[in-house]
């Protein structure tokens, strides 16, 4: 937002894994560490390819910015006073909305969502969606996470032996 | 299903940093994936709080250990004998090291620093901090031998105070004893010295009546030791004075004096017989060589520069010497 080569009516064309096109603002791209940094280098034209992000993932990511960017306009055209009032109460609105969000969606998509921001390097919804992880695998058992997630231990014997030990000090 | 897989490292680690570190430990042991991120330091970095800052601040290798191993440290207490003993965590948070110990009439809870001060505040109950426990050892102990050392300590604190207080009255009368003492002492030898002070000032008296008499006699002494017969004796006397005596030939020192006594009477002869005929200006030039050698002769009987010394303090008067001492200086 504060570089020049960034105005409110352009628009970045974001291509998804499976060709789909998307046209998202500047202004609300910027909320991408990837993306800022492309448009800070002035290669934005045309479309941007964004290999690991298919099309439902990319429209929630999208989603997702639009809301935290109409927040944070919203917090802008405020007088200071009343930003401040206004402040705890859209603090509390965004995350019921942010809970919302991701309630709403599976696990997969969790995932997905999950792996495109972190590709993205959006950093508030990476935190958002690993808390949701977190809170899946919270106390369960590394047996019950493998089952969970589908997982084959990759270990031998031996080597499971010896990490269990390594981390027995978790569980006495 | 198999999307938690395909999940880059760091997104793992994400996750497992939004957990707990019980968690974390358990995690470790899904697979290779989920091991390395479980490990990272991004993980550790958010469970060690405020026990990393602690942690970071002792020296030596702890810096160079990975975040989980100063996680676990931060677990260890050393106690007696240089043991370590493994802290539980804390029952609130279930997060950190539990170093405090929280006694209520139903229960006992081992909290972590933070939990320890909300509970303490909140509730002012009897908190025993863990480092002191862990010098008793056993928690049953360390109460008991708390009460009874107490009791001792109050009990020990009376009598030596008792003590103390009995010592110092002693020690007031002892001095008090000494001051009278020494009081008592004090006028006696006030009342002697008045006394000899009397009896010397009578004393006195009588010595200066007797001086008078004394007196008178050593002044007509006095008279003629203070004026020698002639020049040459008050050299003599002089010399004696300074204590050069002992260094000079007395020979010479005889000859040199009678030439002396020669020259004072030539002196004396060229002024009553003012006319001087060549007889007179022979003899007085014949004097003065005298003088020259005696000068000479006698200096060499002096130390170092005695003779000049002398000379300049004005000992030898006669006219002929002086124009001596000129020629030689």
């Amino acid at each position: 937002m504060s570089t020049p080569s960034v105005s409110v009516n352009r628009v970045l064309k974001l291509k998804s894994s499976d060709g789909e096109i998307f046209e998202v603002k500047q202004t609300v791209a910027v909320q991408s560490g990837v993306l800022k940094q492309m448009m800070e280098d002035g290669c934005t034209e045309g479309e941007i390819p964004l290999n690991n992000v298919d099309s439902p993932t990319l429209a929630k990511i999208i989603e997702w910015c639009n809301k935290h960017h109409d927040n944070d306009v919203e917090g802008r055209v405020l007088s200071e006073e009343r930003e401040k009032e206004k402040e705890k109460e859209k603090a509390a609105d965004m995350k019921k909305w942010e809970s919302e969000f991701i309630d709403a969606l599976n696990r997969d998509e969790i995932y997905f969502l999950l792996t495109g921001s972190n590709y993205m390097d959006i950093k508030e919804l990476l935190d958002c969606a690993a808390q949701k992880v977190a809170d899946m695998v919270k106390g369960k058992t590394p047996e019950a996470i493998r089952e969970m997630f589908n997982i084959q231990s990759d270990f031998t014997e031996e080597e499971e032996e010896a990490i269990r030990k390594e981390n027995q000090w978790a569980f006495d | 299903m198999s999307g938690m897989l395909a999940l880059p490292g760091n997104c793992i680690a994400a996750v497992i940093s939004f957990t707990s570190p019980r968690d974390a430990f358990r995690l470790a042991c899904v697979s290779t994936t989920f091991r390395s991120a479980a490990d990272s330091n991004v993980v550790w970095d958010r469970f060690l709080g405020i026990e990393y800052l602690s942690a970071i601040s002792d020296p030596g290798p702890v810096s160079s250990l990975s975040k989980k191993e100063l996680y676990i440290r931060s677990y260890y207490v050393p106690i007696l004998n240089g043991e370590l003993k493994r802290l539980g965590v804390c029952k609130y948070c279930d997060q950190r090291p539990a170093r405090y110990l929280v006694e209520s009439s139903e229960s006992s809870n081992y909290l972590c620093k933070t939990c320890y001060h909300r509970y303490s505040t909140k509730t002012k109950r009897h908190i025993y901090s863990f480092e002191k426990i862990k010098q008793e050892g056993r928690r049953g102990s360390f109460v008991r031998t708390r009460s009874a050392s107490w009791e001792k300590l109050v009990k020990n604190d009376r009598t030596e105070k008792e003590v103390a207080a009995a010592a110092a009255k002693e020690a007031y009368m002892q001095l008090k004893a000494v001051i009278e003492i020494k009081l008592a002492a004090a006028s006696n030898s006030r009342k002697a010295a008045k006394k000899a002070a009397n009896e010397a000032y009578e004393d006195l008296n009588a010595v200066e009546e007797n001086d008078v008499v004394v007196s008178n006699f050593g002044k007509e002494r006095a008279a003629e030791a203070e004026y020698p017969e002639n020049t040459s004796e008050a050299t003599l006397r002089m010399l004696a004075k300074k204590r050069l005596s002992s260094k000079i030939n007395d020979n010479v020192l005889e000859e040199v004096y009678n030439d002396l006594v020669a020259s004072e009477d030539n002196t004396k002869r060229r002024e009553s017989e003012s006319h001087s005929d060549n007889n007179g200006n022979k003899r007085r030039q014949e004097s003065q060589d005298a003088f020259e050698i005696g000068e000479l002769e006698l200096e060499g009987y002096f130390d170092n520069g005695a003779s000049v010394r002398s000379r300049r303090r004005g000992i030898w008067k006669p006219n002929g010497l002086r124009k001596c001492s000129r020629k030689l200086s």
